[in-house]
This record gives structure tokens, sequence and C-alpha cells, in this order.
């Protein structure tokens, strides 16, 4: 009966730090995961500043884009950590999309980071504009944002996960069927086995 | 400025959840594994181990997560210390840790035993396995990635594609550890080459390494032109970082190679073991520590989670008062909706009734069900209106024989999946009100004219649900040792007491396998004299799992045809009632009504309800069954056939459910607030301020969410194959026949699978909400 109750509190204890563990990680699977920087979409100087813009992939599609600058001083090419950066998209049908960028949702501390979502493909406008204390600066540069892929291509891996499950469950099924003939013939020489109990 | 600048690169850590999910499960199993083994041989799974792995863990998260991540498209440099700490630190750590058997000591035993126990105990997978760690073998394939990697084609694609610098770590990490195994050889494997030959190995290695950082250091052009483009943040130009990164690669690559050569060369100077003999110790050794041993001895049975021994939610469920004060709880929000229902404003987005019984409620209940149990039958509200029927009318008839089935419930559930699309229910908060009034108004004639609780056994549609998705749940009541059950004489647990009731839906605990027909109102465990019921946890789905398993405690529910209707039933208006919410199949509605001219929807409606929820499954069961009968003939009847198979689809249905309400509230839970706010200002309370409207008006930015559903129609998909297989083993047939058996049914899921995923994708139309059409 003692036995039994350490093994129950011993469960216990293993499930209760599980489900720690579990509630400790799940946030980390929704927004927090950021990969800003990437790819350099373009460089510009526009004195004082030199702009930097980076996206995370090329080339962009509607969904969301997560878009990095880094502003740097322009004669000196140091980094600059205390201005503010805003976006500001305009598609050909004349959307436009307003969004400041901000270290705090950087991974690069050196960066300014924005997601921002980009509903339509086609032709836009983003304009980048940086302030630190009284200098300012603007660039304008042309962005293509390709064709959304196709939503099968968007979501394969969580799509390809069944058939890989039912490939290995097949797999695991044959194996156990091939074992036991094998067993029943006499000719599995496997004497040892792993022991699993605890 | 500097220190700021410091400061910033050493704050640039990420949380990265695919690269701290996989290490904690890592983390967590060979903890686990370790403890087990520790007890047993301490010599062997030492704190050594355990320091050399969790340090191994470590070093992966640091060049993943740390700075070193967030700088590397920017400066080779840093690149190159990442590589190597994934090449040459990360590995070796690990495998110091020997983590072969605690890894799999500390998987869930089940798990071990069914799932991997095939692969591991596979001759050929053994030959591969000792192949793939074969100096030969493992050099090439180090060398290789390596190489392959380091090509210009190769390293841009890196750069540019998140994805792609992925599985460049995973091959860097993978061709590593199988690199380093031959060299440590950690335990319980056994080298089956002769070690001096670790001493050429690591030589070839090394030659490689200083072929390619000297290449590197010594080429005079930028070698990957990412790193031209990227701004400088350092002094380094693009080429002196190119042959820093050389450097680095060489000194590191020969301290890590070399210092090992001089190690085994001491060892083999040294040692006079030899390998026959080495092997004969290990095995030995293993068999006198009981870590082997032959396939008969079997694993006990593993100790469930007991949740009324828990501190906290232990002692309130055992509270006598807790049911009737949730159910309190629940009876006024009834109460509330029904009155803010018939007298409040009558659009169904500034209302009560429109918002939290379709929104909150139904998401709620089957969050519930997945993470607890049967919640709103235990807090159900209309058990008041039980009692009340009990008092005022004779309540003394037993409820007819020939009703005793699930057809009446069926019937109702019919009604109601057509009700909800023709007259619109969400969108109207008086026929919610009355209908929640009529609910009660049945509880009390059906409770007031007959005994037990044959309004939740026979009648309630939402019972009726609640009873099948609960199958799913993790929590069910059930005897703690069937032992004790054995020596009772009174069955208080169904018989009940002078103080309390028993069983009221006339289970007797001893033999029921499932929440079935449960509603967790604790009755049981409140008479029980012994304290041997109780609230017992298990993984979710596992109650489906036993139906087929258990051969003395056999589930009777799952012979019974009306139950396995019920099922489909559920099943199929999960995906018809998700369906109904999208935009193609309203503007299909719509083209039909056109088509024949009609003036109304009602009788599209009706139609196509008609043949969602009977006619075509009607029609797709008996094909399966057909099927079934043809290519894997077995003794049994089509009712028999469809019994067995039914249970094994109730996770597809609930995870469309799921997936359906959870969009709902997810989508439009703020909803509430203005919602309350409007109400409570009708009444003339201000505390809550005005209603602020804007909330109910926009959406959250919900982009993970596809690949949430998608993920839960999988684990629904599988559970149901799974569940599938299992209860075709029931006709005890050979594997091709038992395939063929159950290949219709396997399509049937497949089908609906494909279904649900069509809807996932499809524009969803907010009815009933402020918001226009979503995705």
């Amino acid at each position: 009966m003692i036995t039994t109750r350490k093994a129950d509190r011993r469960a216990l204890r293993y499930r209760w730090c599980c489900l720690l563990l579990v509630v400790i990680l799940l946030p980390t699977l929704v927004g927090i995961a950021r990969a800003d920087g990437g790819v350099v979409m373009y460089q510009r100087t526009s004195e004082p500043f030199t702009i930097t813009v980076f996206s995370t992939e090329m080339p962009l599609r509607p969904g969301p884009a997560d878009l990095s600058v880094l502003l740097e001083q322009a004669d000196e090419h140091s980094p600059i950590l205390d201005g503010e950066v805003f976006f500001e998209l305009t598609h050909e049908t004349g959307m436009r999309i307003r969004a400041e960028a901000t270290r705090s949702q950087a991974r690069n501390k050196l960066l300014y980071c924005s997601l921002i979502d980009l509903p339509l493909a086609g032709h836009w406008k983003m304009r980048v504009r940086a302030r630190r204390g009284n200098d300012r600066a603007e660039v304008l540069q042309d962005l293509s944002v390709a064709a959304p892929q196709p939503l099968l291509l968007s979501y394969w891996k969580v799509i390809a996960f069944p058939p890989t499950v039912i490939i290995l469950f097949v797999m695991n099924q044959w194996l156990r069927g091939r074992r036991s003939i094998r067993t029943l013939a006499g000719t599995d020489t496997s004497l040892v086995r792993i022991n699993s109990r605890r | 400025m500097m220190e700021t600048i410091s400061n910033a690169v050493l704050s640039s850590w990420e949380l990265n959840p695919w690269v701290l999910i996989p290490i904690a499960i890592f983390g967590t199993f060979y903890a686990r594994g370790w403890l087990q083994l520790h007890r047993r041989d301490p010599a062997r799974f030492g704190f050594f181990q355990l320091t050399a792995f969790f340090a191994g863990l470590t070093t992966v998260v640091c060049a993943l997560c740390s700075p070193l991540d967030a700088f590397a498209g920017w400066l080779l440099t840093v690149h190159m210390i990442q590589h190597l700490l994934l090449m040459m630190v990360a590995p070796p750590l690990l495998l110091y840790g020997a983590p072969y058997l605690p890894l799999l000591f500390g998987l869930p035993r089940g798990f071990l035993r069914d799932g991997l126990q095939p692969f591991l105990a596979s001759p050929t997978l053994r030959n591969v396995g000792h192949s793939i760690v074969h100096p030969v073998f493992s050099l090439s394939a180090f060398v290789f990635t390596n190489t392959a990697w380091h090509l210009p084609v190769m390293y841009e694609l890196a750069l540019r594609s998140p994805t792609w610098h992925q599985v460049e770590h995973v091959c860097f990490l993978t061709t590593a550890l199988l690199f380093w195994w031959p060299i440590i050889q950690p335990y319980p494997w056994v080298a089956r080459t002769q070690r001096w030959l670790i001493v050429p190995y690591l030589f070839l290695a090394d030659i490689q390494n200083t072929a390619l950082s000297a290449f590197l250091i010594f080429y005079e052009r930028v070698l990957y032109p990412a790193y031209a483009t990227v701004p400088r943040i350092t002094s380094l130009t693009p080429l002196e970082d190119q042959a820093a990164a050389g450097a680095i690669m060489w000194v590191a690559g020969s301290v890590v190679f070399l210092v090992p050569v001089g190690l085994v060369t001491i060892k083999l100077l040294s040692t006079r073991r030899t390998f026959a003999s080495r092997r004969q110790a290990t095995r030995s050794q293993l068999v006198r520590s009981g870590r082997m041993h032959s396939v008969k001895q079997r694993p006990s049975k593993p100790a469930k989670l007991d949740l009324l021994s828990l501190p906290f939610i232990g002692r309130l469920l055992r509270w006598s008062q807790f049911r009737r004060a949730a159910q309190l709880v629940m009876l006024l929000l009834a109460v509330l909706v029904v009155l803010d229902g018939l007298f409040g404003h009558q659009m169904a987005a500034m209302n009560l009734a429109g918002v939290l019984p379709w929104t909150h409620w139904r998401a709620l209940t089957i969050l519930a069900l997945l993470i607890a149990g049967n919640i709103f039958c235990f807090a159900c509200p209309f058990n008041f209106a039980r009692e009340l029927g009990r008092r005022i009318l004779p309540a003394r008839w037993s409820w007819p024989r020939r009703f005793r089935s699930k057809w009446i419930a069926i019937s109702l559930l019919l009604l109601f999946f057509w009700a909800y699309e023709a007259f619109s229910l969400w969108d109207s908060p008086r026929a919610t009100a009355m209908l929640v009034i009529s609910y009660f108004a049945a509880a009390i004639i059906v409770d007031g004219l007959f005994t037990g609780a044959s309004f939740c056994k026979y009648v309630c549609p939402i019972g009726q649900y609640q009873f099948i998705q609960s199958l799913v749940s993790p929590v069910e009541v059930s005897v703690r040792n069937l032992a004790v059950c054995g020596t009772c004489h009174t069955y208080d647990c169904i018989r009940g007491n002078e103080q309390q009731r028993g069983c009221e839906l006339q289970l007797f605990q001893p033999r029921k396998t499932s929440n079935m027909d449960c509603t967790l109102c604790l009755d049981c465990v409140h008479a029980c004299p012994h304290e041997n019921v109780s609230l017992l946890a298990s993984l979710p789905g596992s109650q489906l799992v036993r139906i087929e398993r258990s051969k003395k405690r056999r589930n009777k529910f799952f012979r019974r045809f009306d139950v396995a209707a019920l099922v489909f039933l559920l099943v199929f208006a999960a995906f018809a009632n998700a369906g109904g919410m999208v935009l193609p199949v309203q503007s299909w509605e719509q083209s039909l009504e056109t088509k024949f001219g009609l003036t109304s929807l009602q009788p599209i409606i009706a139609a196509l309800y008609l043949v969602a929820l009977v006619i075509l499954p009607a029609f797709l069961i008996a094909g399966c069954v057909w099927l079934a009968k043809t290519l894997g003939p077995i003794p049994a009847g089509w009712k028999e056939i469809v019994s067995t198979y039914a249970p094994a689809f109730v996770p597809l249905g609930f995870s469309m459910w799921l997936i359906h309400f959870s969009y709902h509230l997810l989508t439009a839970g703020q909803t509430a607030l203005p919602v309350i706010q409007r109400a409570a200002m009708d009444v003339g309370i201000t505390l809550l301020g005005a209603p602020n409207w804007s909330l109910s008006s926009t959406m959250p930015s919900l982009d993970w969410l596809p690949a949430l559903e998608l993920m839960l129609l999988d684990l629904g998909l599988l559970f149901t194959l799974y569940i599938g297989w299992r209860g075709a083993s029931r006709f005890g047939l050979t594997l091709s026949r038992r395939l063929r058996l159950n290949a219709p049914w396997a399509a049937l899921a497949f089908l609906l699978y494909s279904i649900g995923i069509w809807i996932i994708f499809q524009p969803m139309q907010m009815r009933g909400m402020m918001m226009g059409s979503m995705r």
C-alpha cells in the first residue's frame, strides 16, 4: 500500500512537472518567436541617417511580413538605438497601412521591427520615416508582393503529419507481425529486451 | 554609446519554441529515465552523465536562441561560432550523458512497449543503426555535410531562408552526433571496430576541417555575397570577417580533433581490456543489474492521477455543496440570458442570448471536455428544474422500456440541428430564450413524471452530446481498486444510502469503463463507504482505446446500435454545422434557391440537412459495411460492424466541434464585455461603464489559427484511424485481412478529414456578429 502511494505521489509529481512545463512553454508558441533581420531588401542614405530595411523572406507574400530596420548615423555608421521608425505602405489600389517599428518587438535589439499584415499581392510603395530628436529622414522604395502560395503548400508541414504517422504505424505493425512469426518459428534469437519495469 | 550597443547585442535572445519545446521534451525524458537508472546503477548513471547531457542541451539553446543566432546573418565569425557549438561542443556533451537508456526509460511505458519496441527489436533497423554509427559512414556523412553546406550556393540559401537555415542546423547537429558516436561510444553501445581506427578517423576529419578553413582564410574574395551587403557593425571588412571565421574554424577544429587523438592513443597504450572482454562485461553487468530480461516479464500497471487526492481541487470536489454552487452560477447565467433574450435589444451581437450561449458557452464546454471532463453536466442549471418537477409532480413512473434508448435524443438532436440553421437561432435572442425556457419545461415534466434521471439519460440532447464528446476527456469517475468492490455487499454507489443517493443513471462503478452516460455528479463518490470511487485522470482519448482492450469489463454501450447512430449523427453534424458557416456553402444555398424559384431558404436547408445528417451518412456507412464484409469477410452482422467502428469516429467529430467553437471564441470572445455592459446599463447599473462596441466589430489577428486547427484535425484523424484499427482486433484477423476490413472506414475518415481541411480554408461568415467575412 505504501509502495502504491509512493508510486502515486511520484506519478503525480511527474504529471505536475509536465503540466508546469507545458504552461511555461505554451506562451512561446504564440507570437513571441520572431525572425527579424534576414535578407537586406535595400539600403539608402538620407542625411543624417543610413536606413537598411530587412525582410525575413523574399519574395514577400500576402500575410504577415516581418519587416525590420537598422538605423545608423550616416557619417559614423553607428547604430542608433533611441530613434523612432515608421512604415507606411501604399498599395497600387490606394490601400494604405501604417505601422510603427520598435526595438521591443525585435529579437535583434539593434533593429526596429514591425509585423505587418500585407493583405494584397501586387505593387506597393514602402515609405520608411525615421526620427531622432530634431533629425528626420525618409526613404521611399517600390515593393513587389508576389501572389500567395496555395494554402495546401503553405500548410504542407501540418498536412504531411498524418501520412508520416500512418507510415510509421504501418511499419510498427508490420515489424510486430514479423516478430511474432519469428517467435512462433523459434528463430527469434533476441533473448534480451530492454526492461520497461519501473 | 558603445555600452548601449553592447547591451543591445547581448540582450538579443529569442524564445524560439521550435528549439525550446524539443529541448524541454528531451530534457524531461532524460531526467526521468536518469532518475530511475541512477537508483539502480549510480556508477554508470552518475551526476557526470546528467551534467554532461544538460550542458549539451544548454549549448544547443545558446547556439540557436542567443545573440549568436541573431547576428549570424551579419558576421561570418559569429555564424562560425554558432556552427562550431552545434558540431563540436554540443554533440560530445550529449553523448557523454549516455542518453540511449535514460531516454528510453524516460518515455511513457506504453509508447515504449507498443510503439518503439518493434523498431528497436527489428534486426534490419538494428543493422541500420549499427551502420550509421560505423566510422566509415559517420565520417563520410560529417565531411560531406560540412563541405556541402559551406558551398556558396548552399550557404546563401540558408542565409536567405529561415527554413533552410533550420535544415542546415539539423544536418550539422545530427551528422556531428553520428561523427562523435564512435569516439565517445556512449553506454551501452559496444564498438564493432578496433579502437585504434579512431586515430586516423580524427586525423581525416581534421584534414577536411583544415582544408576548408584554409580556403576561407586565403581566398581573396568574399565567398558569401550576403555578407558583403549587410551593414557592418564592427570594424572588420567582409574579407577580414571571412578570414577570422576561417581562423576560428582552424584553431577550434584542430583542438577538438587532435586532443581526443592524444587521449585515445594514451588510453590504447595503457589499457589491456580487449574488445571481446568489454562486450562480455557489458552484457553480464546488464543482466546482473536487471536492466535486461526476458520478453515475458510484464510491467506493472501505472498509477493514475487521482484528482480527489489533490490538495485544493480534491477538497473542493469533495465538498458536497460545490456542485450546487456551480449549478447556481449557471442557473443565474441562464436566467440572465432568458431575460435579456426576451426583453433586451433584439440584435444578436448586442444581446446576452445572442453571444453567451453561442460564442462562449459552446466553446468553453468543449474546451472543458478536452482539458477536464463533463463540466457542463456537472454544473447543469436544469437540475434545479428536475428537482422542482419531482416536488410538484408525482415522479413515480418508470421510464417506458421501449424508449430506453438514445432514439428520442437522436430525433431531438436532428430537430435542433435543422432548427439552428432554418430559424437562425444564433441570430435571434428571443428564439434562444424560448429554447432555454422549453428546456427547463421539458426537464420539469420528464423528471416530474418519471423516476431516476430519465431526462438526462434518454431525452436531453445536450447531455447526449456531452456524453459522446466526454469519451475524449482525460477525467473519468472510476474505481480506485476493483478488488475492494469485490468485497462490497451494499453497492451504495448505485443503490445509495441514508445520507447519499446512488447513481441516478444506473451506472454500476465496477462495470463502468467510460464516461458514457456519466454526468459527473459525483453521487457515487460521496456514497461509496470505502472511498473507493474517485476522479481519475488519464491521457485524453484513452477511454476509447480501452473500449476494445477491456475483455473482462466490456463496454455494453458500444454494442448498441442506437449509440452508434448517435455517434455518427454527432460526427456528421460537426462537419455540417461548421460547413454551414462558410461562404461557398451559403452562396450555393442561395443559388439553389434562385434555381428552383423559391421564396425562402427553408426547404433548401431542410433538404440539405436531411442529406447531410441522414441520407449521406446512411449511404456512406452502408457502403463501408458492404465493402468491409466483402474485403475482409467476417462472421459479424452489419449492426455489429457499425457499432464496432462508431467509437473510432468520436475523435474526428470532437476535433471538428473543437475547431468550430474555438474559432468563434478566439475571434469573438471579446464581444461579451460590451454586451454585459449594455445589459447592465439597461437595468440601471452604470458601474461597468458605457458599452465599448468597437470590441464587437474588430477581430484579433490570428495568423496561427489555421495551423492550429489543422493540427487538431490531424490528431482527430489519427486517433480515429488508431481506434478503428484496435476495434477490428475483436474479430481476430490476420494483418492483411484487418487492413482490408479497415480500408473503407479509413477512407470515410479521410473523406471527412478532407472536408474539414476545405472548411478551414474557406472564408468564415461571422453570423450573428458585427464582423463580416473572415479569412
